[in-house]
């Protein structure tokens, strides 16, 4: 669902030539693999020892991810590049 | 002045407001004082004796999990500990026993100065990070985002590891600061792009050197990275983008490369008795099926460490022929691929754990505070515990799937 919200912006970007939803996407996957990658890469290195700590990259991702949702949503600029004077349409 | 310089170590910056650059120029800091933090949970001391320090009576140290211990003992001497763990955050250890000697004493390091380490360093990241959320909008929503960075970011649960020995804060600061230059990079923020790339590549590649278990991640930073080849107008510099990849990818490497004997022994026996052994209704007959003798299913839950009785000495002669010479990554491996239902639940104790950040297991507190043992700080708390009560279905609740 994530990935969705933000192809949106990728797409958007791709058709009017612009990168900011290009990295932007490409960033969420990265922090989104890290999520995903975190808990397995714990549970084969040390089984279910010290959880807490070893997975704390991942909830962390996660909470940059969703930060970086709410910030563009509230700016406007979710699902495509950021244009002048839109702030004022929303 | 050296009471001055001690309250003003206790000091906790705990976040920053940040409007627009140019209308307001200014740059509030919220500070709060507290005395408290994360305890040794038993991983300090390959932290400290390879940097030259030993806690106060090494002997006795029987509730160093439950208090913290804000002091340690700098070594006058040689040195006769090796490096037992290669990490970046070595540098920060340094940077601090270095602020240490200057301002407090030659003799004893304050914990403190890690924390002043660690907050300044996470606080430029936060910074950073706030002006590419905000940029280059002005005015009430940019300071709604910058309370929210302060809201997610500043929780305790995060900041009650700043002032200690663990990698944790290290690795979050570094990947913070390669998060933050991608989306500088991205919105055109600063007219000057390299110092940002570099930036990028640096922070990426020690958060991957930060910890062992992140050497993977260097896949996730590689995936982010390419990203920056679709930039158009970088076209002549994407030979330097692919080198940068495979920077960052052979840290990673070197990282996974460099764990030692001893670690790898740690890591696989408790990843056998923790992981292999629990969720699993009978241990015995599926080691057995892989080559290890099923009496070792009796270490169930069994640390490397054991406080208390054991029945088998993990770093004895036989346990280390029998059992632990057997175990590799490979073997975890596979003997998961062959039990997948095994593997589902223990993913499933994951899921449900993922987002309890704070440390239950150490306390909070010094003994002078008068708390009781492994008393948890609460205070500023509100994003982990949203997080927590929100997450708590688990793996194979369809609440989670949606998110991710």
């Amino acid at each position: 669902m994530l990935i969705l919200v933000f192809s949106v912006g990728l797409y958007a970007d791709i058709r009017a030539g612009a990168t900011e939803g290009v990295l932007r996407f490409m960033l969420v996957l990265g922090l989104l693999s890290i999520l995903i990658g975190v808990p397995i890469v714990s549970v084969i290195g040390d089984g279910t020892a010290d959880l807490a700590k070893h997975m704390f990259l991942a909830p962390m991702s996660l909470e940059i991810i969703l930060v970086i949702l709410v910030a563009d949503a509230l700016n406007g600029r979710l699902w495509h590049a950021y244009r002048e004077g839109a702030e004022q349409d929303v | 002045m050296v009471t001055l310089l001690a309250w003003l170590s206790t000091i906790r910056v705990t976040g920053i407001v940040h409007g627009h650059r140019e209308s307001t120029g200014c740059v509030p800091i919220f500070i709060r004082a507290s005395r408290s933090r994360y305890a040794d949970n038993g991983d300090f001391w390959r932290v400290i004796y390879s940097n030259g320090m030993y806690p106060f009576a090494a002997g006795s140290r029987s509730d160093y999990f439950a208090y913290l211990h804000p002091q340690y003992h700098i070594m006058q001497y040689f040195n006769e500990h090796a490096v037992v763990v290669h990490s970046s955050q070595t540098l920060f250890v340094k940077l601090a026993q270095l602020l240490n000697g200057l301002l407090y004493s030659h003799k004893i390091f304050d914990i403190r100065f890690m924390g002043i380490v660690n907050f300044a360093l996470y606080l430029g990241a936060l910074y950073l990070l706030t002006v590419a959320l905000t940029h280059p909008v002005r005015g009430i929503r940019s300071y709604i985002i910058a309370l929210m960075v302060v809201f997610v970011f500043d929780d305790s649960a995060i900041t009650l590891y700043m002032n200690s020995f663990f990698a944790e804060p290290g690795g979050l600061t570094l990947l913070l600061y390669a998060v933050a230059a991608i989306l500088l990079l991205s919105r055109n923020v600063y007219r000057r792009r390299w110092p940002l790339v570099v930036l990028y590549f640096v922070s990426s590649a020690l958060m991957v050197f930060n910890k062992q278990q992140n050497a993977p991640l260097a896949l996730s930073m590689a995936v982010v990275t390419l990203g920056l080849l679709f930039i158009p107008q970088w076209r002549r510099v994407r030979p330097y983008i692919l080198g940068g990849i495979a920077a960052v990818l052979l840290t990673g490497v070197v990282t996974f490369a460099l764990i030692s004997k001893q670690f790898n022994d740690i890591n696989m026996y408790q990843t056998f008795t923790y992981g292999v052994l629990v969720e699993q209704q009978h241990p015995g007959k599926a080691i057995a099926g892989a080559g290890i003798n099923r009496q070792y299913a009796l270490m169930r839950n069994g640390a490397y460490n054991p406080p208390e009785y054991a029945s088998v000495l993990p770093t004895n002669k036989a346990t280390t022929k029998h059992l632990t010479s057997k175990l590799s990554t490979g073997w975890v491996v596979a003997y998961y691929i062959k039990h997948p239902q095994q593997f589902m639940a223990l993913m499933d104790v994951t899921a449900k754990n993922l987002m309890v950040v704070q440390v239950g297991a150490v306390g909070d507190y010094p003994q002078s505070a008068g708390g009781s043992a492994q008393q948890q700080a609460h205070y500023f708390t509100g994003m982990s515990t949203l997080m927590r009560a929100f997450y708590r279905a688990g793996l194979r609740s369809t609440s989670c799937w949606p998110w991710c």
